[in-house]
């Protein structure tokens, strides 16, 4: 089993988690504590099992056909998989963003309020100030205050990305998992989506997928390194980049895999 | 793009082996020189100086190049770090070496005195600390490179026993102090010779361990 350091909190733990889709495992054993206000990356080959665990943890996968779980998988001690568990409660609590930016064909205001009205009855000006906030929180405000009643869609790939980070925490999350949110952007757009996951860590646990190895070094806490469905070692990302336990692992950041 | 690295980082190893070999050449030359009074093999010595300070920039050259391309990571990282530290301090001995060529030419032109009795012995355990912290480098083995840090101890002693017995001889021979003064800044540089050596063997266990053990005592 993997564990954190002492003082963390763990965020998000797994125990044992399986998981299949039909009758092919994708997920064996996972163990692990991901802590609060952290940010753990998740790497590892294509297919390897870390967007399939990363979709279980906001239980993205329960529309896929086949797709079923063992095991146990907390956020802050309540229970994900169980059925007394209110899902939509749980995508509250749990944001997510991913690869490709997809803003509602909406304004820039209404992407922001979107989830926020679903879940908070709110004046219009208590309104405001939440999509102010939200804004400011993905530091996406001083770029689109003026223009908040435009579509979203006229904005670039990487403020498109930063609106949807936006939309993800106007409704208070705890978590926000993140699929490859920057593979589709530019250096500069990755630059500041990396600069606000640093920032926002301190108010959520952040869990991110990644196929940017450098990426994963420079945003994150904690690293787990992932194969063939099984977490081969996780451990903080300075010790996983400078001197990992595992041969594996070495091979597969320094490109020595396959 | 792993390909690359691999042959670069080959290369640079390569590198790394050619400036150590070149060093040790000189040190072993310089000692020769002075223990011969050989001044004209002492030019050589310091004129070839140059020829391992260029040898340095190139490997330093190298290693960025490494670094800006590949942003390597892990042993790779850690390879890179070793080879730009140990490559200053290789450096370094070529630059003593040169250093106890100049002090065999001043030596030339005094009045001929007898090396301090511990010496050559000195010389020789400096020159066996180099020549392993090269082995140890090109063989990557961080058993030898603590066996190796070792060997610093008794080296230590030696130089000062030899700073010793030459405050004696100072007080004996008043007319050799010029020379002697010579002989203790060579044991002193000697003495140097076998810290980088010793400096080397630690970058071997942090590139083979990953552990900085620098400052440990």
């Amino acid at each position: 089993m993997t564990t954190i350091p002492t003082p963390l909190k763990p965020a998000i733990r797994l125990r044992g988690f399986d998981a299949w889709y039909g009758d092919f495992q994708a997920l064996h054993s996972i163990d692990m504590d991901l802590p609060e206000n952290r940010v753990t990356a998740f790497i590892g080959p294509s297919g390897c099992g870390k967007s399939t665990l990363l979709r279980w943890i906001n239980r993205m996968n329960d529309a896929i056909p086949g797709a079923r779980s063992s095991g146990q998988l907390e956020i802050n001690g309540h229970d994900v998989l169980g059925p007394a568990t209110d899902v939509v409660e749980l995508r509250r609590r749990v944001g997510i963003v991913f690869q490709k930016p997809n803003p509602f064909p909406k304004s820039i205001y209404d992407n922001v309020a979107f989830g926020a009205r679903l879940h908070m009855k709110a004046t219009k000006a208590e309104m405001d100030e939440l999509v102010e906030w939200s804004l400011r929180k993905a530091a996406l405000w001083d770029e689109v205050k003026d223009r908040l009643r435009s579509s979203a869609l006229g904005l670039s790939g990487g403020q498109q990305q930063r609106l949807c980070i936006a939309r993800a925490i106007a409704v208070g999350p705890q978590v926000l998992l993140m699929d490859e949110p920057c593979s589709a952007l530019d250096p500069r757009s990755t630059a500041s989506i990396e600069e606000l996951m640093v920032e926002l860590r301190e108010s959520y646990t952040i869990a991110i997928v990644t196929h940017n190895m450098q990426q994963a070094a420079r945003v994150s806490d904690f690293t787990a390194y992932m194969f063939l469905g099984k977490v081969v070692e996780f451990g903080a990302t300075l010790d996983i980049f400078e001197n990992p336990d595992c041969q594996e692992t070495e091979d597969y950041i320094t490109g020595r895999f396959g | 793009m792993s390909k690359h690295l691999l042959r670069d980082i080959s290369n640079l190893a390569d590198q790394l082996i050619l400036i150590g070999n070149r060093c040790e050449d000189a040190f072993g030359k310089a000692i020769e020189s002075i223990l011969a009074r050989d001044a004209e093999s002492a030019r050589q010595i310091v004129e070839g100086d140059s020829v391992i300070d260029a040898l340095e920039v190139q490997l330093e050259e190298s290693a960025l190049k490494i670094l800006a391309l590949y942003a390597p990571v892990a042993s790779d990282l850690r390879f890179i770090v070793a080879a730009i530290k140990i490559n200053n301090d290789l450096e370094r001995i070529g630059d003593i070496a040169s250093s106890i060529a100049k002090r065999a030419i001043d030596l030339d032109c005094l009045k001929p005195t007898s090396p301090p009795l511990d010496f050559a012995e000195m010389a020789q355990r400096t020159r066996v600390m180099v020549r392993e912290a090269i082995q140890c480098m090109v063989q990557r083995d961080e058993q030898r490179a603590r066996a190796l840090m070792a060997m610093d101890d008794k080296v230590d002693d030696l130089n000062r026993k030899i700073l010793a017995s030459l405050e004696q001889r100072m007080a004996e021979e008043p007319e050799a102090v010029p020379a002697l003064l010579r002989w203790a800044n060579v044991a002193r540089l000697v003495e140097r010779i076998a810290d980088y050596s010793t400096n080397i063997a630690e970058d071997i266990i942090y590139l083979e361990e990953g552990d900085i053990v620098r400052h440990a005592n």
